[in-house]
């Protein structure tokens, strides 16, 4: 998915990420890096899942996944991988 | 004119592409450790998949062969118990999680390794409705990562051991890319010959996967009290697969004894007409895979 700014056909840019809420929705804001223009995406739980299951973190990552990341973090034994508790931390980038 | 899709460069700083093809450059590298992937598949359950990738296993292993395997079938895995290594719980070295090692040496990885109890089945964590939006995703990338991040070492096979179904087959071809080959099994009953010849056209013809050929298992029976074959089945009028016949294992009363013990037929009863073909078969498949 890409966002264009339709004023400036200027492509959107990730601005943060945040707003992973308990039932699985979470929030990203674009803005335009052009004017002050800016909207924040919310995706449903099974949008949120498809990303998820990609193993991949929004907005990228400076670790490398830890072995198995993905697979663990899905059968919910999530020690010795940085997913913490919540079943969608893992894609969130940490720092 | 608003500017198209293709005409925005870049991912809007997401990084998701990079990411992928991190993964897939982490795949790649592991995969160069490792000679040859074979696929042991059937598109149809309870025909033998699983017995006879732990026989070739264990044959190749014996030939003096580096030998992995990896229980593909996700939901219905159960080579931990074949290799006899059920129980082990993974641990983690520099180089990535270390598969199981059966008492034979064959490396294993397998989900049971995972599961906290092997009764249990295996339930992805997400959100419970439209599970269809994403578990075949999540198990895409589950095999994906047991292939990539497992310790296999220098391998000369690594045998998969492939749950029936014409999309997790698809699924599985294209996570692990072209295969040195796969080993197509059936029984040889009308049934078979049309599921399993549709799997065929399905990995050779449609996803260009390489095939070794076909093995037909358990269509004779092999009495040892009397020690004779005989036919299971009345297979005199089905038509034939358009594959090359690899071979015919016999079905052998104490095969399943072995499968429940975890010791390979091949090793427990190595002058066994099933154990002499499956060694046949091992051969010739080594021999195919290197030309
Ligand atoms: N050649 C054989 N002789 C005797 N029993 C066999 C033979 N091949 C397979 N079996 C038995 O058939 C059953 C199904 O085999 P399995 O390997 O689990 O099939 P699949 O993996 O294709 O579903 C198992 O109980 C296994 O012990
Ligand atoms: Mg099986
Ligand atoms: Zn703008």
């Amino acid at each position: 998915m890409k966002f264009l700014c339709s004023e400036c056909q200027e492509a959107m840019k990730l601005d943060k990420t945040g707003g992973l809420e308990d039932d699985g929705t979470f929030s990203v804001r674009f803005a335009c890096p052009s004017c002050d223009w800016g909207f924040v995406m919310w995706t449903n739980p099974q949008e949120t899942q498809m990303v998820r299951s990609l193993g991949v973190k929004i907005g990228g990552s400076h670790v490398p996944p830890a072995p198995m990341e993905t697979l663990r973090a899905h059968l919910g034994t999530t020690e010795g991988t940085p997913s913490g508790k919540c079943p969608f931390s893992a894609m969130l980038p940490e720092d | 004119m608003t500017r198209k899709y293709k005409d925005l460069v870049g991912d809007g700083g997401s990084n998701i592409a990079g990411q992928v093809e991190a993964l897939t450059d982490r795949l790649s590298s592991r995969l160069r450790q490792i000679k040859r992937v074979i696929a042991v598949l059937s598109g149809k359950g309870g025909v033998g998949k699983s017995t006879l990738t732990a026989n070739f296993a264990a044959a190749w292993q014996r030939m003096g062969l580096n030998v992995g395997v990896l229980d593909a079938d996700l939901n219905g895995s159960c080579m931990a118990k074949l290799l006899g290594v059920r129980g082990y719980r993974i641990q983690e070295s520099e180089q990535g999680v270390e598969p199981a090692t059966s008492p034979h040496g064959i490396r294993l990885m397998s989900m049971d390794f995972f599961m906290p109890d092997e009764a249990q089945p295996l339930i992805w964590r997400g959100p419970q409705s439209h599970q269809h939006a994403w578990r075949g995703m999540v198990e895409a990338n589950a095999l994906r990562e047991m292939l990539s991040d497992t310790h296999w070492g220098r391998l000369d096979v690594l045998v998969l051991d492939l749950p029936p179904g014409g999309d997790r087959i698809t699924a599985v071809c294209d996570t692990v890319g072209p295969l040195s080959g796969a080993v197509v099994v059936g029984l040889g009953s009308e049934v078979s010959q049309l599921i399993v010849g549709k799997s065929i056209r399905l990995v050779r013809d449609h996803l260009g996967q390489e095939t070794f050929g076909l093995v037909t298992n358990m269509r004779q029976y092999y009495d040892p009290e009397t020690n004779r074959l005989l036919p299971l089945f009345d297979s005199g009028t089905v038509d034939p697969i358009d594959l090359e016949q690899l071979g015919d294992v016999p079905f052998d009363p104490r095969m399943v004894g072995c499968c429940d013990r975890g010791v390979p037929f091949v090793i427990a009863h190595p002058d066994a007409p099933a154990s002499i073909e499956i060694r046949r078969i091992a051969q010739l498949v080594i021999e195919r895979g290197q030309s």
